[in-house]
């Protein structure tokens, strides 16, 4: 299943998802992005039902840069993870909730890194490390049938690309 | 997983796609008509395809092409392409829709391939199959292609893959439609029985 994992440090946040975007059994991309850049400091990385994570995590993402351009800042990672709870929660009770499980990873000039989680009920809370997927169940110990991931690392030069990571194979 | 239909599109070699589709329409037990063309053209550069529904394709694909019309005094990019019809399913999240489509172009960027499916899902890749048959058409044509294939043999492998995929799936038949997307547009390459097609590829196994 899907799979992300979020781990902060004193100054950065690392962060990592799997890479395959499925339909049932078939196996449609293996090389599926799940991270939304919400600004340049701020991840959100997005798995769950089919066309809502997309459409979602989109939804949030022009509404943070809409801010930007508007006030001429940004929003920091805190603020955008309640914005983010918020539409969450107000979509939970329509007759449209959207079932999507989230990482919101960013880093603020003020109080730093900071790793939030979210899930489809919109709880959120911020937590040191966090992971969604059945991976989760085995956060110190993996035993995964993913076959790549990619990962990134937000500090407060920004959002870098580490090398995708490949499982090694047989 | 979209059903009554087999639809296949791939990105090859110089870059150029391919898409084929059956022709079955059924209702239920019924064939309802042998030689529906599940494909639209939206416009010489732009096609789409139909699986799931075929009242809901119709309807939202040919909504599609209206919208596809010149914009900005240019030619619709697949990216956009594809971005409308998945917005459009948003808003219809939950009432039952069922579309499986392959929106297939040659654009600025060169080609492009993107699938689209009635949950607002939209992914850009170099190879789908829709339909119920497409778990058959995807093992054929993962065996089969080769990065340097040739235009013919990826016309013989896209056929291979529709042809086996028919075979199997009851809700899948009737006449392969065989389209090229090239830079200077698609060409319809031809339309073969299915039937034919499965004798070519399983000599001895009836």
């Amino acid at each position: 299943m899907e799979y992300l994992i979020g781990i902060q440090g004193p100054d950065f946040v690392l962060v990592a998802a799997d890479n395959v975007a499925a339909s049932s059994i078939i196996q449609m991309k293996h090389d599926y992005d799940k991270m939304f850049k919400l600004s340049e400091k701020i991840l959100l990385l997005c798995v769950g039902e089919a066309g809502d994570t997309v459409q979602f995590a989109e939804y949030i993402q022009k509404n943070v840069q809409l801010y930007k351009m508007r006030n001429g800042y940004e929003l920091s990672p805190a603020a955008a993870a309640n914005f983010t709870r918020k539409n969450l929660a107000d979509y939970l009770r329509s007759r449209t909730p959207y079932h999507v499980n989230l990482l919101l990873a960013g880093y603020d000039e003020a109080d730093g890194p900071g790793l939030y989680y979210m899930d489809y009920l919109s709880a959120l809370a911020k937590a040191p490390f966090a992971a969604h997927g059945y991976g989760a169940f085995l956060t110190l110990r993996f035993i995964l049938n993913l076959p790549s991931f990619t990962v990134r690392l937000i500090d407060k030069d920004g959002i870098h690309d580490m090398e995708r990571l490949p499982l090694a194979s047989k | 997983m979209n059903h009554g239909t087999t639809t296949l599109a791939f990105k090859f070699q110089h870059g150029v796609i391919i898409a084929v589709f059956d022709s079955r329409a059924s209702a239920c037990n019924y064939i309802s008509t042998k030689e529906f063309n599940k494909v639209i053209e939206i416009n010489p550069y732009l096609l789409g395809t139909m699986s799931g529904s075929a009242a809901d394709c119709q309807y939202w694909e040919i909504l599609l092409a209206k919208e596809c019309r010149l914009r900005n005094n240019q030619r619709i990019s697949v990216s956009d392409a594809s971005k409308l019809p998945s917005n459009m399913m948003l808003g219809y999240r939950g009432m039952g829709l069922s579309i499986g489509s392959m929106i297939c172009g040659w654009d600025k960027k060169g080609p492009g391939l993107y699938y689209v499916d009635e949950n607002g899902t939209r992914l850009s890749g170099r190879m789908f199959s829709t339909g119920s048959g497409n778990g058959y058409a995807y093992g054929v044509v993962d065996s089969g292609y080769r990065e340097d294939i040739t235009v013919e043999e990826a016309y013989e492998l896209v056929c291979c893959g529709i042809a086996h995929a028919t075979h199997r799936d009851s809700y899948s038949g009737g006449v392969v439609n065989l389209y090229h997307m090239r830079e200077d547009g698609w060409i319809k390459v031809c339309k073969e029985d299915v039937s034919e097609l499965l004798h070519r590829y399983k000599k001895g196994m009836f």
